[in-house]
């Protein structure tokens, strides 16, 4: 998907392979993925666990370890550099400052021996140099920031001593001292009640307003997508299935595993007592099938999806679908039981 | 963190208490009894005799002896050494200091080596270095402590005339030296055996290192701490170590036991006279209100290094100070 | 807007049935098997002493002139003070060493199993007298332990002697044992049994067992290590095997006063137990790699 001739990209990712090499097999977490976000923009990307969504976030700051592996042909460019040819230092040196991450677990991704202020004030010494009291202040600075009330007495507390909501906004502190151009956030709230969820995302997007943050947002949660993204890419099986403008995406989604998410989402006034489910499960990332990868779970399939890897098709403004049905879109006329349910045929 | 101390006291006075109970038992339940190579002796007098009788209790029931026992051990009154001809304490008071310092200088050197080493392997898990000093930690491990300290002997007081065959001090000359040179030839005289020792402990102190910083090297905030742009040798020795040092301080406690059972054989070999090399006369001449003492101190030491390894673990975690 | 946390409309895998452990076969690490490869040979000389055509052991054939003989042609690893062929005595004593110990094994095994079995089934209060015991036993060094029992008893046979050994070794598999036990207690199959009406006993012969062979198996390496290891310091200080019978332990103590000068006799039987440690050591670490799925990169 490329980006308008106007503003060139922040971030655009070209063909991003991330394999494991496990004694299991090979296993192609991300295979082929491409994405842009420009400056300022909200992009989400959504789609079940094993679907290599946050391999992806991984893998754009080269948190990616052995056996797992950016293999050869991946291109991330950032900034106008492409980070996969940086040198340790370098890498080093945008991490945290020119791109920061915030993760699912705030509780287990925050060291639980030093205290929060510590863990933010560190930012800021590693890469302004500043000294212990003005990274401190700095600290308490970007506590009130978040909205965390009595940030100079927080600042001085254990994670465990917090809630797992200030404890996610301790975070969103951390990735923010640097002002980074991009924040990505891997399922910021699923670790959250709903009501904290509600407010963090809240949270997020002030900031994000107020500070021209770019954010790439990770998520199965399709309600958070809706409620922050500008443009959604959906994934599945280490693939860019669907990528379009948020509205567009919700009123005319087009590749049947986004029909299937959205409508297993349970919305207010539903009519039907049990929710859609989509059959079956996702395939393992060491043995894709062949042709679409979603096509034994699709109502749609048939024998071109498994001979043929659909490529990505344009079917809209800013939208396209790797679906054979935008070539042959009359079979969606013709839906059946897919092959993953029982007693399903082709 | 008052009440966590207090409790953890108790409990090892309690262990104590079985300890010497169980001892206690021992002694008893064996054939003849604690006093009668002494009795036997022609030159001990009917008055002493006398006074044996009356202060333990030689002719009262058992459990009025046990409670005495008991009595007598809470007073330090230890009992009375019939090879050694002297108070129990006394004895004690000699052997126990010699013992602390090799001991100590061993855990200290063990720790210090075993937390460096294991840091360096983990740093390169799989690497060369790592595989190794891992072959050489095992080697460490599986020797006999009097072994090695016979082939410590071999090598650098024998064959390379470095250091001395044995004991504290060197018995003929110490008297005469100033006291820089009485500094020296101590330390000279506690090289062989402390080294010896540290050795046998650092290879398990590593091997532990080792494995609780790999551990923590897959949670969570180190991956944060590579996220914020820290280098690699900070995120190792500032995020993940401090989390690593936890489990180490908790081998701690454990290792005492391995160091008094090490200490004995090298004590015997070099000639130290601690309290292994007290304990084990002991046994060989059936001394057994020493035997018993010995025990007892000995669990009593085992006890206390485990509690300050707790107390230090309480201070330095600090999801527990908060308590 | 709320959804659940896994996964969107997809079916749930199902969870990951109890039993017992899979055996990762050629993954046992290079070194394991070389390991498991010198202990067989150990074993089996030992057990062969006899049809070796080594010279006796025991006897003493010319104390006055081949006493403390160094290594040569005709005795690969020398005399010892009274004459004898050391490679001999430490074959020999390789009989003794690994026979004592293993036995001793045997006893520990089953005292701890049996005990930690017991702990882990009974109410709070009788578990936690007995564990208590247990961990008084494991603060006392067990080589003072073993000591004062020879000691205050008086008779150092050898049966006695692997008795005692067995005796004081079997703490540390009990704790494991019950630890098992106490995990297994609250599994859901185990109280279906219990409501089903099958007895303990049956449910600690089914269900315990199969899960608790690979840490034991571990186990037994590592108890094993620790009485080759104790036997040996027992005989050094001369409250183990008997002479003539040679231990290593006992050779090494017939070569401590001369290891200046005669550093063979001493040397070689201390190697021997190094070696059979080591690689004790290093099965054991094979082992629980091999059969514990979250292992971590080995050294």
């Amino acid at each position: 998907m490329t980006s308008s001739a106007v503003t060139p990209p922040l971030l655009q990712i070209d063909n991003l392979r991330t394999y494991f090499h496990t004694r299991a097999g090979l296993a192609r977490a991300v295979d082929g993925v491409s994405l842009s976000v420009l400056p300022g923009e909200t992009v989400g990307v959504v789609g079940e666990s094993g679907c290599g969504k946050s391999v992806t976030a991984l893998s754009v700051l080269r948190l990616i370890r052995p056996p797992g592996r950016i293999e050869q042909g991946s291109r991330i460019a950032f900034e106008g550099r492409d980070l996969l040819a940086l040198g340790d230092e370098e890498i080093r040196e945008v991490r945290g400052n020119r791109i920061a991450m915030i993760f699912q677990e705030p509780m287990t991704a925050l060291n639980p021996v030093f205290t929060v202020g510590d863990q933010i004030a560190e930012v800021a010494r590693v890469h302004a140099g500043a000294s212990r009291k003005a990274a401190w202040a700095r600290a308490v600075e970007m506590l009130t920031l978040v909205g965390i009330p009595a940030p100079e007495q927080r600042a001085g507390e254990y994670p465990h001593q917090l809630s797992g909501g200030m404890r996610q906004r301790v975070m969103i502190a951390m990735a923010l001292v640097m002002s980074p151009a991009l924040v990505i956030a891997d399922e910021p709230t699923t670790a959250l009640d709903v009501t904290i969820q509600a407010q963090i995302l809240e949270l997020l997007a002030g900031l994000q307003q107020r500070l021209s943050t770019a954010v790439l947002l990770i998520t199965h949660d399709l309600g958070v997508i809706a409620e922050v993204a500008r443009r959604v890419v959906v994934m599945y099986g280490g693939e860019v299935v669907e990528e379009a403008p948020v509205e567009e995406l919700f009123a005319h989604a087009h590749h049947p595993y986004t029909e299937g998410l959205l409508a297993a989402m349970p919305r207010v006034g539903m009519e039907r007592e049990r929710l859609a489910v989509i059959p079956g499960t996702v395939p393992p990332p060491t043995a894709w099938p062949s042709g679409c990868r979603f096509r034994d779970r699709c109502s749609y399939a048939w024998d071109r999806c498994a001979r043929e890897h659909p490529p990505l098709y344009p079917v809209g403004a800013g939208h396209v679908s790797r679906c054979h049905l935008a070539d042959e879109p009359q079979r969606r006329a013709r839906p059946h039981l897919p092959l993953a349910a029982e007693g399903g045929r082709a | 963190m008052g009440r966590y101390v207090v409790g953890r006291l108790v409990q090892a006075g309690v262990t104590v208490a079985i300890v010497a109970t169980v001892t206690f038992a021992l002694i008893h339940l064996a054939p003849g009894d604690p006093f009668t190579q002494a009795l036997d002796d022609p030159a001990v007098s009917a008055e002493v005799r006398a006074l044996w009788r009356a202060k333990y209790g030689l002719d009262l029931p058992l459990y009025e002896q046990y409670w005495r026992y008991l009595l007598n051990v809470a007073r330090g009154d230890l009992g009375w050494s019939v090879t050694l001809h002297e108070p129990v304490s006394a004895a004690l008071a000699r052997a126990l200091p010699s013992s602390l310092l090799l001991m100590g200088t061993a855990i200290l050197l063990s720790f210090a080596a075993g937390i460096a080493l294991g840091v360096v392997q983990a740093a390169r898990p799989g690497s060369w270095v790592d595989r190794a000093l891992g072959t050489v930690s095992l080697f460490f491990h599986a020797l006999p402590e009097f072994w090695l300290a016979l082939m410590m002997l071999l090598v650098f007081a024998y064959r390379l005339p470095l250091f001395p065959v044995g004991n504290v001090v060197d018995p003929l000359l110490y008297d005469y030296y100033t006291p820089w040179q009485k500094l020296v030839d101590r330390l000279r005289h506690l090289v062989l055996p402390s080294a010896t020792l540290a050795l046998l402990l650092t290879a398990g102190v590593a091997r532990f290192q080792r494995a609780a910083l790999l551990e923590v090297s897959g949670e969570d905030f180190v991956r944060t701490a590579r996220a914020k742009g820290l280098g690699e040798r900070r995120v190792l020795l500032r995020h993940a170590l401090r989390n690593a040092l936890l489990p180490v301080i908790t081998l701690f406690g454990v290792t005492v036991p391995a160091l008094v059972a090490g200490a004995v054989f090298v004590e015997k070999v070099f000639a130290w006279p601690g309290m292994g090399l007290l304990a084990v006369s002991a046994i060989m001449t059936r001394d057994y209100w020493l035997v018993t003492a010995c025990v007892v101190v000995v669990s009593a030491m085992v006890a206390l290094g485990s509690l300050a390894a707790d107390l230090l673990y309480a201070v330095a975690d600090p999801r527990l100070r908060a308590r | 807007m709320e959804m659940a946390a896994e996964p969107v409309g997809g079916a749930v895998p199902p969870p990951a049935l109890p039993g017992p452990p899979r055996f990762r076969g050629p993954r046992l690490a290079r070194r394991s098997v070389l390991a498991g490869a010198l202990l067989a040979v150990l074993a089996l000389t030992a057990a062969f002493a006899g049809a070796l055509g080594l010279r006796d052991p025991v006897a003493q054939p010319d104390p006055v002139r081949l006493s403390s003989q160094p290594p040569s042609a005709a005795y690969p690893l020398g005399t010892d003070p009274f004459s004898r062929d050391v490679l001999s005595r430490v074959i020999y004593g390789g009989r003794v060493s690994l026979g004592v110990a293993a036995l001793a094994v045997a006893v520990a095994m089953l005292i701890g199993t049996a005990y930690g079995a017991v702990a882990g089934q009974a109410g709070r209060r009788t578990d936690a007298v007995m564990m208590r015991a247990v961990d008084a036993f494991l603060s006392i060094p067990r080589i003072l332990l073993v000591m004062a029992l020879l000691a205050l008893w008086g008779g150092v046979s050898l049966p006695a002697l692997v008795a005692l050994l067995g005796l004081t070794s079997w703490f540390g598999v009990s704790r494991l044992v019950r630890a098992e036990v106490l995990a297994l207690r609250e599994r859901d199959f185990v109280i279906a049994a219990r409501a089903l009406g099958v007895s303990r006993l049956a449910i600690l012969a089914r269900h315990l067992l199969p899960n608790i062979v690979t840490p034991l198996l571990v186990s037994v390496t590592l108890v094993a290590r620790n009485v080759i290891l104790l036997e040996a310091g027992l005989s050094f200080l001369g409250i183990g095997v008997q002479q003539p019978t040679p231990s290593w332990g006992s050779i090494i103590r017939d070569g401590a006063e001369q290891v200046g000068q005669h550093w063979w006799i001493s040397f070689f039987p201390g190697l021997t137990i190094a070696l059979t440690v080591m690689a004790l050591d290093a099965l054991g670490d094979g082992l629980r790699e091999a059969l514990d799925p979250r292992q971590l990169p080995r050294p």
